[in-house]
């Protein structure tokens, strides 16, 4: 049985050795690939860290992230907040329903980078122009999962709140709004993940700042140090908003059955 | 308009029941004492449910009155209790949130609430299970929870809706003596609806036996055993003759020959 015992140590080591692994692998690969090519096109991943230092230190990333996630959490905020209400209004008034739905599925369906240049014309530059970009990328994820959330409410438990007398109001509060909860937050992981793309894509063609107008600047001057570094902030970014998403959904989905 | 106090509590007068150009319900009248439990059996599908849903208000019938307490039933009234088929707990309430709900939504002071819980909770023996979630209990214990949760707005009038159909054969056999004891001890005008004959003996004063297609009232029968009833009432001699008599009915269809006759009243021990 002591045998057993260091295969167990190992067993339990092995998927951060994977992870460090390929971390070590990419690394230096990173390194390989930036040593043997032309400095314009990709330069290795020390000379990438030392650009990243130079704009932090200068105040550029602090500036452009701060601008970034202002401009992403006002976006993301109002779609949340839009989305459920529109998600819920829709699935309990059919009328409302029948009326709108057409336009949320044309809307949808529509690749949203194409609105940007017709959104610039429409209002213009700044702050809220963004915001609209973020908002219109964040905003259907989260409305189409509360809506198909709310209406797959069973109807026997829509019976149990019935035959308790419960009223309107206090059907939404115990039933409706808790059920469709754990549906609203897999929207929302959605929605983290697009309103980041909405975000850069509206720095690209709305630049003021930010993140993304920083990469348009970084490449207008041949800097791929610089350009490597922001594409660096912006994938860490993107990966711990996944990880904040995946784990706001399981916290609201703690009441399904799991096995 | 006051009632005598043996008057019939529910009242089914004729009801009948469309969906579209389908009966599912036709004619169906019976009544039902305050202290009384009227089991209904019948096979699947010849409306039991639909029956029990007319009863509390869930749907209006097409035909026909249902009145509780001398009031016509139009939509959910004050005082009934429902115990669901499939249990119908809030998956994201606790067990004591569950029992809770008639009492919170009705705005029952927090402090009442709390105290009748933890009564109801050890009446149906869910102590320690209070912060559990249905989906962490076995199918008895959300039984369990589900019928105190309709206990909890002590209900004049209890429908359940073959409350104990999906549950295992032990597990069923010992809520059936439970939920006997319990009506015994807080009576309430009762409809017990069943598939199974064995059950609509063991647990009806009166038994109403729905046939199909359009359901409607075969007979009425008179069970006969006293309560309160226990596990030896399934051995006597009287259940056995009223299974008899109701497997003929069910099972062998109306005008056989060889069909034992009704039982009477009076022949009870
Ligand atoms: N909402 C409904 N719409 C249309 N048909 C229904 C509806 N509810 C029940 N029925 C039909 O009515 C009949 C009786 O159903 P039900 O009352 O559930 O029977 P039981 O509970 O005895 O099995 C069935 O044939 C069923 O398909
Ligand atoms: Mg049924």
């Amino acid at each position: 049985m002591t045998a057993r015992r260091p295969l167990t140590a190992l067993r339990s080591w092995r998927p951060f050795l994977g992870y460090a692994a390929g971390l070590v692998a990419g690394v230096a690969a990173w390194q390989l690939i930036g040593l043997n090519s032309a400095s314009f096109v990709f330069v290795p991943l020390t000379t990438t860290l030392s650009s990243l230092g130079r704009l932090i230190s200068g105040g550029t990333m602090p500036g452009a992230l701060a601008s970034s996630f202002s401009v992403y959490a006002a976006g993301e905020a109002l779609a949340i907040v839009a989305g459920a209400a529109v998600g819920l209004l829709l699935a309990r008034r059919p009328l409302l329903r029948t009326a709108f739905e057409p336009y949320l599925t044309a809307l949808y369906a529509i690749p949203m980078v194409a609105l940007i240049p017709f959104l610039l014309a429409l209002v213009g530059l700044g702050f809220w122009p963004k915001v609209i970009v973020v908002w219109l990328f964040a905003f259907f994820p989260v409305e189409f999962s509360t809506q198909r959330g709310a209406q797959s409410i069973s109807p026997e438990l829509l019976d149990v709140a019935r035959s308790y007398r419960t009223s309107e109001r206090q059907t939404w509060r115990h039933v409706v709004i808790p059920y469709t909860l754990p549906y609203l937050m897999t929207g929302v992981r959605q929605a983290l993940a697009r309103g980041l793309v909405g975000m850069i894509a509206a720095e690209f063609f709305l630049s003021a700042g930010g993140l993304g107008s920083l990469l348009i600047t970084q490449s207008e001057q041949f800097d791929t140090g610089g350009m490597l570094a922001t594409t660096l902030v912006i994938t860490l970014a993107g990966v711990i908003l996944m990880a904040a998403g995946r784990a706001v959904e399981r916290r609201f989905a703690r009441w399904r059955v799991t096995s | 308009m006051t009632q005598p106090a043996d008057a019939p509590l529910i009242r089914v007068e004729k009801v009948t029941k469309k969906y579209g150009p389908r009966t599912v319900l036709s004619g169906v009248s019976f009544d039902v004492g305050p202290h009384e439990i009227v089991s209904v059996v019948g096979p699947s599908g010849c409306g039991k449910t639909t029956l029990l849903r007319c009863v509390a208000g869930l749907t209006e019938p097409s035909g026909g009155t249902v009145s509780i307490g001398g009031q016509t039933v139009t939509k959910p009234p004050e005082g009934v209790g429902v115990v669901f088929q499939h249990f119908g707990l809030f998956p994201w309430k606790t067990v004591s949130g569950n029992v809770a709900y008639g009492l919170t939504v009705r705005g029952t002071p927090r402090a009442a609430v709390t105290a009748r819980v933890r009564d109801l909770i050890a009446m149906v023996g869910l102590e320690g299970f209070e912060r559990s979630y249905p989906h962490q209990l076995s199918g008895g214990m959300q039984q369990r929870a589900g019928l105190a949760r309709a206990l909890a707005i002590e209900p004049r009038v209890l429908v359940m809706d073959e409350p104990f159909a999906s549950l295992d054969a032990q597990t069923r056999d010992l809520l059936q003596l439970e939920m006997l004891r319990i009506l015994d001890q807080r009576p309430a005008a009762t409809l017990f609806v069943t598939h199974s004959i064995d059950e609509a003996v063991l647990m009806g004063d009166r038994i109403v036996v729905l046939t199909g297609h359009p359901g409607s009232v075969h007979d009425v029968v008179d069970v006969g055993i006293p309560r309160p009833r226990g596990r030896e009432a399934a051995d006597s001699d009287r259940f056995r003759i009223v299974r008899d008599y109701l497997w003929t009915v069910v099972m062998k269809g109306q005008g056989n020959d060889n069909s034992p006759g009704k039982p009477s009243e009076g022949t009870a021990d």
